[in-house]
């Protein structure tokens, strides 16, 4: 049994002071845990970088159920995030300073080394199987009628 | 020394039970804003499982065929530990009904033995008091979340407890159960619940019938038909039924004109933010978007409103699956 989680973000998406929205689906094998969306607290430069953010936030969420799994019984490692952002998986696997890139706060940086330990993978998904899309924006009807029925069926597969 | 004497107040309500009928309840409750912070109390703050905790809880027990029970204890922060002396006003009432004279009244005190209902650290204390007796019988505590205790011997784990103030959890074996509730009700008066039926205004069933693996439900039905209800007795109509709980493709800004019915939008918000959080993931991004116009909701709010209103209306069954994780 392993953590599988979803992340997602929409980029500059309130118009108010455009902050991007991070969204996650947390499961236990299939089974969901947790789902989440939530401003940012601060703007960024990039989608890439939006994305970035929102895979930190999800980290933390899979650390505390890989940490309450391993206390009471035991949890395959590495966790697995699915994320639909190439640029993001990227910059967690290089650990590089590009002219993008070179300003991220080290909060985020978080998920590089949970990498480097083996307590998180992250995966490509495609943004249209991704379920965190439902929990970043408005979705189409149809985007929507595909999407949310797995999410609530009880075993959310990649 | 002296101490302050604490007023007490009797507060009287009815309580609907699993099974649909009604409970009249009365309890005495000490008016703790007269306790003084840093005299009669120091800390407060007591913590209650996480949800994701909670679901842990479940996705171990389908996974190994557990049962999940549920208790409540009765009374529960009767039983709290009081760390500092408290005195107690004499309850209203008891001389009107003759078991205090006048005299009585006016020259005695109580002097608390436990910890009462109304007191602020009232929640800690219990908190304190059953994790103390938790770890006597041997359960563990876990560090992630200090709600769960778990007892496990080698690779094995044997039993999850999920404590939510007085109404806990046990996802185990059948034995393991048993013989936790026995060393509960030795210690505390309890309500035994037999399996998981409802938790935290959340009906629960196990569905058994359509294929092989054993799958738990979550029903909110209750809650949906309150906010749909609610929304009509504020707006003088029931919202238009849709697809999805946001229009697609936009976001709402902030309001420029006039505040609209401002106590109205944060009360129906709320019960939309509790059904979201406990069983509507794909209401998450409308629901975070009404949340951020609670302090000035305008026009263009309420209309947002009355789509996820006519979203839940529409949605029929008011449910989320669990099944047996891979």
């Amino acid at each position: 049994m392993k953590v599988i989680c979803f992340a997602d973000s929409d980029y500059a998406k309130n118009s108010d002071d455009c902050c991007s929205v991070s969204g996650h689906v947390t499961t236990l094998g299939g089974m969901i845990t947790t789902w989440v969306s939530k401003t940012q607290n601060s703007v960024t430069l990039s989608s890439t970088e939006a994305e970035y953010v929102s895979l930190a936030s999800c980290a933390q969420e899979v650390i505390f159920m890989q940490m309450l799994l391993d206390e009471v019984w035991h949890c395959k490692k590495p966790g697995l995030i699915y994320e639909d952002n190439t640029g993001a998986i990227f910059l967690v696997k290089n650990a590089q300073v590009g002219l993008r890139t070179k300003h991220i706060d080290i909060r985020h940086h978080f998920i590089r080394e949970l990498w480097q330990k083996g307590l998180i993978n992250v995966e490509y998904i495609k943004s249209e199987d991704n379920v965190a899309d439902v929990l970043t924006k408005n979705v189409t009807v149809d985007l929507f009628g595909k999407l949310v029925p797995g999410l609530l069926s009880g075993m959310i597969i990649g | 020394m002296g101490h302050r004497l604490v007023q007490t107040k009797w507060v009287f309500c009815k309580k609907v039970e699993a099974d649909g009928k009604i409970r009249a309840k009365s309890r005495i409750v000490s008016k703790g804003f007269m306790q003084i912070p840093g005299v009669d109390y120091l800390e407060s703050f007591s913590p209650v499982a996480r949800d994701c905790s909670v679901r842990i809880a479940f996705g171990l027990a389908l996974h190994l065929g557990w049962n999940i029970d549920m208790i409540d204890v009765e009374a529960a922060f009767l039983n709290g530990e009081l760390k500092t002396r408290m005195f107690l006003e004499w309850p209203e009432g008891l001389v009107e009904l003759g078991f205090l004279t006048d005299e009585e009244a006016r020259t005695t005190c109580i002097d608390l033995q436990k910890s009462m209902y109304g007191n602020v650290d009232a929640a800690l204390l219990w908190q304190e008091t059953i994790r103390k007796f938790f770890l006597k019988i041997g359960l563990k505590q876990s560090c992630a979340d200090p709600c769960i205790y778990y007892k496990r011997v080698g690779d094995n784990m044997c039993l999850l407890v999920v404590v939510y103030v007085d109404d806990m959890l046990f996802a185990g074996p059948t034995s393991e159960i048993a013989w936790c509730k026995e060393q509960l009700s030795s210690e505390y008066k309890i309500n035994d619940l037999g399996s998981l039926k409802k938790h935290l205004g959340i009906h629960y069933h196990w569905n058994t019938n359509s294929s092989v693996e054993r799958m738990l439900v979550a029903n909110m039905d209750g809650m949906a038909n309150e906010i749909v209800e609610k929304y009509k007795k504020v707006t003088g109509r029931y919202p238009v039924g849709s697809n999805t709980p946001g229009i697609p493709g936009k976001s709402l800004a902030k309001n420029q004109g006039e505040t609209i019915m401002l106590e109205d939008y944060r009360s129906i918000v709320g019960k939309v933010m509790y059904y979201t959080t406990k069983i509507a993931p794909e209401c998450s991004n409308a629901a975070r978007e009404l949340v951020q116009h609670m302090s000035n909701p305008g026009n263009e709010h309420w209309i947002a409103m009355e789509r996820m209103c006519g979203y839940i209306k529409a949605k029929g069954k008011h449910e989320i699956v669990y099944c047996r994780p891979k």
